[in-house]
């Protein structure tokens, strides 16, 4: 069983990573070329900060489950360090436990906001600005993810060459 | 309802609870308590992020990594090497030099511990030992966030909303930035002195500095071009900031022909998690401020100090107090996105400064990333050199001083901070 | 019970005031059973994500630009077609009256509850390179205009390049010389300070913009029918107080702009109809987009007024 989540999840992680390269691309190209177009050619692209702002956001949400593993995401560890290690093992695995139940609300929720404002198009490009919300849908679906794996399997159960990032 | 948030915040965070989180969580505790449609999550998570201007982030940090892996480090010490080679602890004098060089073209303390500890520290320890060396390594990285660009300012700039500009934070911290490196450089004079640390390092000669000149030339058009181009009007911060992208690509490739193809996908992925680490704040914070608002606890605090002095400098020396606290204990992003909101306005009714509130904000911050027991340019440079906490906090202590000094002084002589922006108009 | 009014406006701006009014008339009417809490300037948020809280019943009420409700309901943009109406009083009236109605039925299908209009005004042209004296001097101007396709298509007619840019760094990019020009209303150039980076001013009076006061239809409609008349009653006057004051500080605005240094180049009759010409392909197409039933009504109500 956990083989198969860790597999899953380690080829979830991969397609993160390929669709955040995308998005950051996307996002230094766009930026770049609207500042060439205008001293260039002084035209502007309509849609640049639309589709700049949505490659942003995309990123953000998509690598912020990224980071969870690697303990990127910066906390407070003065006092847990100071607890026996069985304690401080079990209110880490508590904390992580609310995180993941964070994300699950999230998660439904932002579904529930995307079908609800569905109809919202954008300005410049014609699209449903709830494509907005499907990244908060997709990053806090593959946040809790990550959050449940490491409530039920812990990392210090396992070495330091566990195969997830 | 608000003092509950607060303290479940405190709470969780204590227990090591990463602090993105702890804010949602705590924000989803206040929701649930005050009978909130829990609807209002993702519009607040969301929007929060969604800003042009933010994007400036990620793009200065892919800027700075692609400069770093281009081979500037390198060009930068032969070129401060030219000049203070044969100064009293010389070696030290060009780390801190470096260090400067590396601030303006990089947003980040982090990333300017890191990128001088792995290549200054090997050569430093042997002149100086490691612990001075690694002192000296610290204070220079915190040279990143205060020389522009700085990615603290923009997100000071953001948290502040429309009356503070990124270029005029960035003009800001100009001045006292150069100052502070003469202090270091004295500071570090002095102490070499009082050691008596040998005197190494290449003779100053005229024809070696033209030389370095030339070839450091690329480096500095960067810092030309890119803030430069902000503050005279060619561009947006964020533009400017995929300006810098593009240079340093170029640069790298063309230039120093030190950067590969291959090392485009890990310094994109590597900028991109950075920058999701503060937006996970930004995003999660705005969920509590949305509670605070709600609550109307801003006018309640405003109300508050405003009865606890009408002094605007009695109300500056009580904010560098308590961010002198919270910068021992708080990561500094969460510091700015949890605090500016806050007390931004209330300096405003104080009639104080706002570039200069945001610099001595900013400022204080960028010291406590240096002061225990939580300090990520401590963290960085311990993991990468290897020296322990307690003797890198014993090397340290005076330039920390030294930091809170000019603190002080650019308190109360705010010409320092303010005389460039307005100049340039800001 | 508390009411939370969210908006985008500064507090100084009419409808801001006019939202104080509400809470003053609704607290007497109901012998403070309704509370009213007031958050304006994006405290909660900008005007997009205002239109979200409301929807989503996250605040009870909001006032915004009517541009903003688009994006929800397209049809609202029967009032956005360039260079539609003669003068605020025939713009009232259509609001006002049938094709209002029709409006609030399209509103009621996204589960708002539209409460009635407020003044933002005519917009206006600002630039910093030269002072508008014919329809060329608009050429090549790069102006900042809200992301809109009905507006971006209209500077597009008239020459301009448009640039689609956030409003949280429009003054800086106005300051630095990024953009040549904008477009708002005097009051918004006013309370936004572009008067200190903006040389000349006209009043092109492009587009007439409404405010929209909108309340959640659920919560609306679960209360008491006396507290439910008390709310329109209520937001009557002060949509009544902000039409008045907004009419005075429209003009105070000009005089305010041109006593702070702008250089005001009213637009001439060849001018207008020049504008008017140019851009009658962009009316063309947004009717085709939304249909011409609700065009006929607009149609039917301007030609009476101005008969
Ligand atoms: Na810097
Ligand atoms: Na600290």
């Amino acid at each position: 069983m956990e083989r198969v989540f860790t597999l899953v999840l380690s080829r979830v992680d991969a397609v993160a990573r390929v669709v955040l390269l995308g998005c950051m691309t996307v996002m230094i190209v766009v930026v770049a070329t609207q500042v060439l177009m205008r001293y260039a050619f002084n035209a502007s692209i309509d849609w640049a900060d639309e589709v700049s702002r949505l490659a942003f956001v995309w990123s953000i949400f998509i690598a912020i489950p990224l980071g969870i593993r690697e303990g990127a995401h910066v906390g407070i560890e003065l006092l847990i360090n100071k607890l026996p290690r069985k304690l401080a093992r079990q209110v880490t695995r508590t904390m992580l436990a609310l995180a993941f139940l964070l994300m699950c609300v999230v998660t439904y929720e932002a579904v529930v906001v995307a079908y609800e404002t569905w109809s919202e198009r954008l300005g410049a490009i014609n699209i449903s600005s709830s494509y907005f919300f499907v990244a908060v849908i997709v990053g806090s679906a593959h946040a809790a993810l990550h959050l449940l794996h490491l409530v039920l399997h812990p990392l210090d159960e396992h070495g330091p060459e566990y195969p997830i990032d | 309802m608000s003092l509950i948030v607060i303290f479940l915040f405190l709470g969780l965070a204590a227990l090591g609870m990463p602090l993105a989180f702890s804010l949602g969580v705590s924000a989803l505790g206040g929701l649930v308590l005050s009978g909130f449609d829990l609807a209002v999550l993702p519009p607040r998570i969301m929007n929060s992020v969604n800003s042009f201007p933010l994007m400036s982030i990620p793009l200065f940090m892919v800027t700075g990594e692609l400069m770093l892996k281009g081979g500037i480090m390198e060009r930068l010490v032969d070129f401060a090497n030219a000049f203070v080679g044969r100064v009293r602890g010389g070696l030290a004098q060009v780390a801190l030099l470096s260090g400067a060089g590396l601030a303006s073209v990089s947003g980040a303390a982090v990333a300017d511990a890191s990128a001088l500890s792995a290549t200054l520290v090997p050569s430093l320890k042997k002149q100086y030992g490691l612990g001075f060396s690694t002192g000296i390594v610290a204070a220079a990285a915190n040279l990143g966030p205060i020389i522009p660009p700085s990615g603290a300012m923009i997100v000071y700039a953001f948290m502040a909303g429309s009356s503070v500009s990124v270029g005029g934070m960035f003009m800001a911290g100009v001045i006292p930035g150069l100052i502070l490196v003469l202090v270091l450089m004295s500071l570090c004079w002095l102490i070499s002195y009082v050691r008596d640390y040998p005197l190494v390092g290449e003779k100053v000669s005229l024809s070696n500095i033209l030389h370095q000149l030339r070839r450091s030339f690329v480096v500095f058009m960067m810092p030309i071009v890119v803030i430069g181009g902000i503050v005279g009007g060619a561009f947006t911060p964020t533009e400017g900031a995929a300006v810098g992208v593009v240079y340093a690509l170029l640069l790298g490739f063309f230039v120093t022909r030190r950067l590969r193809l291959a090392d485009l996908p890990g310094v994109l992925l590597q900028a991109a998690k950075t920058s999701a680490i503060v937006g996970a704040m930004i995003a999660y914070a705005s969920t509590v401020t949305f509670l605070f608002t709600i609550d109307l606890l801003p006018m309640q605090l405003a109300g508050f100090v405003n009865q606890l002095t009408e002094s605007p400098t009695m109300f500056l020396i009580l904010v560098a107090l308590m961010l002198i606290v919270v910068g021992m204990f708080l990561e500094s992003n969460a510091a700015y996105i949890m605090l500016v909101p806050l007390f931004h306005p209330i300096a405003i009714t104080y009639g104080i400064d706002p570039l200069h509130f945001g610099f001595l904000f900013v400022f204080n911050l960028v010291i406590g990333m240096l002061t225990p027991p939580v300090g990520v340019v401590l963290f960085v440079v311990c993991g990468i050199t290897g020296v322990k906490m307690g003797e890198l906090v014993r090397e340290s202590w005076p330039f920390i001083v030294a930091m809170y000094v000019l603190l002080i002084i650019c308190m109360f002589v705010p010409g320092i901070v303010t005389w460039l922006p307005h100049r340039l108009g800001y | 019970e508390t009411i939370r009014i969210a908006g985008n406006f500064a507090g100084e701006h009419s409808s801001s005031q006019a939202m104080l009014v509400f809470k003053e008339e609704i607290e007497k009417l109901t012998d403070g059973e309704l509370e009213v809490n007031i958050f304006p300037a994006q405290q909660l948020g900008g005007a997009a994500e205002n239109v979200q809280a409301v929807k989503l019943g996250a605040v009870e009420l909001i006032w915004v630009g009517t541009a903003y409700l688009t994006r929800t309901i397209p049809e609202l943009e029967v009032l956005g077609v360039p260079f539609q109406f003669p003068d605020r009083e025939t713009a009232f009236k259509v609001v006002d009256g049938p094709l209002g109605a029709k409006l609030d039925e399209h509103l009621a299908e996204e589960s708002l509850a539209s409460l009635g209009y407020m003044e933002l005004g005519f917009r206006q042209l600002t630039n910093n390179v030269r002072p508008i004296e014919s329809i060329d001097d608009i050429a090549g101007l790069k102006i900042r205009l809200q992301p809109n396709e009905t507006h971006l298509a209209t500077f597009r007619a008239l020459g301009a390049n448009p640039v689609a840019m956030d409003v949280k760094e429009l003054y800086s990019a106005l300051e630095q010389g990024v953009i040549d020009g904008q477009e708002n209303p005097f009051s918004i150039i006013v309370v936004s300070r572009y008067s200190e980076i903006q040389k000349h001013l006209s009043d092109t009076r492009h587009f007439f913009d409404f405010i929209s006061v909108v309340a959640n239809k659920d919560w609306l409609d679960e209360l008491s029918p006396e507290h439910r008349d008390a709310v329109q009653e209520a937001m009557n006057k002060a949509i009544a107080f902000q039409r008045e004051l907004a009419i005075e500080q429209e003009s105070e605005a000009l005089d305010k702009l041109i006593e702070e240094g702008m250089t005001f180049t009213p637009v001439s009759d060849e001018l207008a109809a020049d504008l008017r010409s140019k851009t009658a392909d962009v009316a063309t197409s947004v009717r085709e987009r939304i249909g011409d039933e609700l065009f006929t009504l607009v149609d039917s109500e301007i030609a009476a007024s101005t008969e």
